[in-house]
């Protein structure tokens, strides 16, 4: 009996152990980002509608993304020879990550002032409407593009001008925000 | 700390050689020894952004975003990374125990690609009373209350990514070791 006390006293330490175990494990986590280079969008040209004749009747002239012009009422092509400056659409190069889409936002309409040619005249402001975009790459789907495979690619932007009957002869500017972003 | 673990198995054989009744209990409950597994269950994920020169995107171990100088882009999931700490008792172990383990991050990593240099920082976690890991620096928490045959804590770890970029794009990859230690079973 007397050898039992000291085994219990054993037992008893070996039912609520404390020891170092050391025992060890490693996992190896990854910290994942795709980092992608800037959108950097260069102006080429500037949407001109050209030089047109007003006259008394109402009138819109419409310059297509794809640069085609088109006259309705009263109004029409001031340009009788081919040294006329003749209207065409504004154009963008776009540069960026290869391979991806992008997207462009244009406002709905902006509003062109103009300054009268001759002294007294008062030149109303127009309405640019219509404002609509074509790129390079994906020209069929309004405005959104693709970058090949050298990062790069174009788009255009066409408008319509409306011109209220009576405008005189002036010269008018506009200013058409254009945003471009990953899409 | 009390007796090792070798020294448990040597104490029962020498019980045994004695004849006593400690041999009753089967020999492979000592000599299968418990074990620690530790495994990555999901990256942490910083998503997609434009950097046009220097910037930092932090995801926190709760997943909060911030941004700093970089532009998100795209739908792209987001998240911090997801281990899960498994303590396996020993076959034919009972009761409860008390496991405290040491948690290490290795070093924090810079990954260079192309233009882009990643390097990864501001390491938290949600580890019970841990918020911050600070690489090299060890850690302990404690797992309670584990029942055989296992039991098991599953931590976040959020970081800061700073990113200087140059030129082009790049998609970074940088490791995140963690070793996680038992240091003794109560």
């Amino acid at each position: 009996m007397r050898a039992v006390i000291p085994l219990a006293v054993m037992a008893s330490l070996l039912a609520s152990p404390a020891w170092a175990n050391g025992q060890s494990a490693t996992a190896s986590g990854v910290g994942r980002a795709e980092v992608v280079a800037p959108l950097v969008v260069t102006r080429e040209s500037d949407l001109d509608f050209g030089s047109i004749l007003a006259g008394t009747r109402p009138g819109t002239v419409t310059i297509s993304p794809a640069g085609v012009a088109s006259y309705g009422g009263g109004v029409d092509s001031a340009c009788a020879g081919a040294d006329c400056a003749a209207g065409h659409a504004a154009r963008f190069a776009v540069h960026g990550e290869s391979g991806r889409s992008y997207t462009i936002a244009v406002p709905d309409s902006v509003i062109a002032e103009g300054t009268a040619l001759q002294a007294g005249d008062a030149a109303p402001p127009l309405t640019v409407g219509g404002l609509g975009v074509r790129s390079d790459s994906r020209p069929s789907e309004g405005a959104a593009g693709q970058l090949d495979a050298s990062g790069s690619d174009g788009f255009q932007v066409g408008g319509t001008l409306v011109v209220p009957p009576g405008v005189p002869a002036a010269r008018y500017r506009a200013t058409v925000p254009v945003t471009v972003n990953y899409g | 700390m009390g007796a090792s673990f070798p020294n448990r198995v040597w104490l029962r054989t020498v019980l045994c050689a004695a004849g006593l009744s400690a041999c009753a209990v089967p020999v492979t409950a000592w000599a299968d020894t418990a074990g620690i597994s530790l495994s990555a269950d999901q990256v942490l994920r910083f998503g997609t952004f434009v950097a046009p020169s220097t910037g930092s995107r932090t995801v926190d171990a709760g997943g909060a975003v911030a941004n700093s100088g970089v532009f998100p882009i795209g739908g792209d999931p987001v998240g911090p990374a997801q281990f899960t700490l498994t303590y396996n008792r020993a076959p034919g172990s009972t009761g409860a125990v008390t496991v405290i383990v040491q948690v290490l991050m290795a070093s924090s990593a810079t990954q260079v690609q192309g233009g882009v240099t990643g390097t990864l920082s501001a390491f938290s976690t949600d580890l019970p009373g841990i918020p911050l890991l600070f690489p090299g620096q060890a850690v302990t928490f404690t797992m309670n209350n584990c029942r055989p045959p296992s039991c098991s804590q599953t931590f976040h770890v959020g970081a800061r990514l700073d990113v200087t970029r140059t030129s082009g794009g790049a998609t970074l990859s940088i490791p995140l070791p963690v070793s996680a230690t038992v240091l003794a079973v109560l």
